[in-house]
């Protein structure tokens, strides 16, 4: 959708890729003058794919501009809910365009009972109460929450993977992967194994650093350059901006780093190790176990709240004046990645010089997808 | 960043699809992922699926808050193929 922003990629015949991304309109004027209180449900309402990681973030730039915090058990419950629309988003993205990669079509009822799991989660956390308003506290239900969880990972291990998590993650290096395709049969297998027989597996292998959570660097040096900045100059134009994906999140994770590259296969990978290991993150965190992934910081006189989002880390920047929004800035996973300095040009650049056309249209398609834009994209022989 | 722009359902056809219209601009949609779509349900659409079912006073206030930031002339341009 042209108003989400866009991603056009052109490939010359026997020149350079071009990337053009066009940003989503500008919401936020519409924020402007706001109370606190009244930015989530605007939030929410014009964000509504990923509402929950929107409004997870701007509670939480807004509680650090307000100088608040939400309980302990508020936070876990607010990023349980988070995670579970992470693995939504990421479920869908799989079954219905992973297939599309090689000539097949979407298989959408095979995953259609993910549509309630973020719901049901909601309910069990927050018993029917808003999980993000700036009051928010949490009611949970703990056996629902998990009942939600241990539905997840059947639906995980029935449609995406073809096996039970933990063995999934257990799977090292280019022959526990090619064992694994050979022994599922789901679109995520089909296409890991397109990948390998193309040869492909290693294709586009590019490392430009990433951006992490939690982390001193990250919570210290990024955001606060932001904030510095009011919100408005994200990026360094010189040198390479960092990428914030699922592959930065995932690549220390065994099934991912055993593949010693930052190629194709090891793109797509992570986004299925981001699956298998959510439903176990989230019984972590529901247990008290792990601490929340997400920042919550004032800096510079904004408040600066970040989640992990379904695609990268989300950012909201927000300045306050006499208990109302002055200023207001979202940075999106992609505002990162398809940067004119980003990953997903770095990426595209390796197919220069390539002969073959048709393979040259496939494979830039593929790159764009493991990268995953959160707008549409489209990839066109110039 | 994951806009979705709430459309009423106008028609149902075979094999899940479903023809949503946004004053006046109709597109034919995947209803696979939900449950009990009817005629009149507004729902939120995505990238060709319908994902969420909402009441008709939400979609009402969300299309005014898109109107009001601008968005919705643009996502009607999409809808109607003034864009690719």
């Amino acid at each position: 959708m042209i108003s989400e922003g866009r991603v056009e990629i052109t490939l010359p015949r026997g020149r350079v890729a071009t990337m053009r991304y066009d940003r989503p309109v500008d919401v936020t004027p519409v924020l402007k003058g706001q109370a606190p209180e009244e930015v989530m449900p605007l939030v929410s309402a014009i964000y509504g794919v990923c509402a929950n990681a929107q409004a997870h973030a701007a509670v939480l730039a807004l509680e650090a501009a307000s100088g608040s915090a939400a309980d302990a058990s508020t936070q876990r419950a607010r990023a349980l809910v988070t995670c579970m629309e992470n693995l939504r988003e990421n479920v869908l993205r799989i079954a219905l365009e992973w297939p599309k990669l090689i000539g097949g079509e979407p298989e959408g009822p095979a995953v259609r009972p993910a549509i309630s799991f973020l719901p049901r989660i909601r309910l069990a956390m927050f018993d029917g109460t808003d999980p993000f308003a700036l009051d928010a506290a949490a009611r949970m239900n703990g056996q629902a929450a998990l009942d939600v969880i241990a539905d997840a990972e059947r639906l995980l291990e029935k449609e995406i993977f073809g096996e039970p998590l933990d063995y999934w993650l257990s799977r090292r290096g280019h022959v526990g992967h090619i064992d694994w395709c050979v022994s599922s049969k789901s679109p995520a297998a089909r296409l890991i194994a397109h990948l390998a027989d193309c040869g492909w597996m290693h294709r586009a292998d590019i490392d430009c650093g990433s951006i992490e959570l939690p982390g001193a660097n990250a919570v210290a040096l990024w955001p606060r350059q932001l904030a510095r900045a009011g919100g408005l100059a994200p990026f360094s134009t010189d040198a390479a901006v960092p990428e914030t994906t699922l592959f930065s999140r995932r690549a220390r994770d065994g099934v991912v780093a055993s593949l010693n590259n930052a190629g194709l296969g090891a793109r797509f990978l992570a986004r299925l190790a981001e699956l298998a290991r959510l439903p176990g993150e989230m019984r972590s965190v529901l247990e008290g176990g792990a601490e929340p992934k997400s920042v919550s910081e004032y800096a510079e006189g904004a408040g600066i709240g970040i989640v992990e989002a379904a695609r990268g880390l989300l950012l909201h920047v927000v300045r306050l004046h006499n208990g109302h929004v002055d200023r207001y800035r979202i940075v999106s996973p992609t505002d990162w990645n398809f940067d004119r300095q980003g990953i997903a040009v770095r990426c595209l650049a390796t197919l220069d010089g390539h002969h073959d056309e048709d393979e040259r249209l496939a494979l830039a398609h593929l790159i764009v997808n493991a990268i995953d834009p959160c707008v549409a994209y489209e990839v066109r022989a110039g | 960043m994951c806009l979705a722009i709430p459309a009423i359902v106008t028609a149902l056809e075979d094999d899940d699809m479903a023809v949503v219209a946004l004053e006046g601009i109709k597109k034919r949609i995947s209803v696979a992922l939900l449950d009990e779509i009817e005629v009149g349900d507004y729902v939120l659409v995505h990238v060709g699926y319908a994902l969420h079912k909402v009441s008709p006073e939400e979609a009402e206030r969300t299309l005014q808050l898109m109107a009001e930031a601008g968005i919705l002339k643009e996502e009607l341009e999409e809808i109607s193929g003034g864009a690719a």
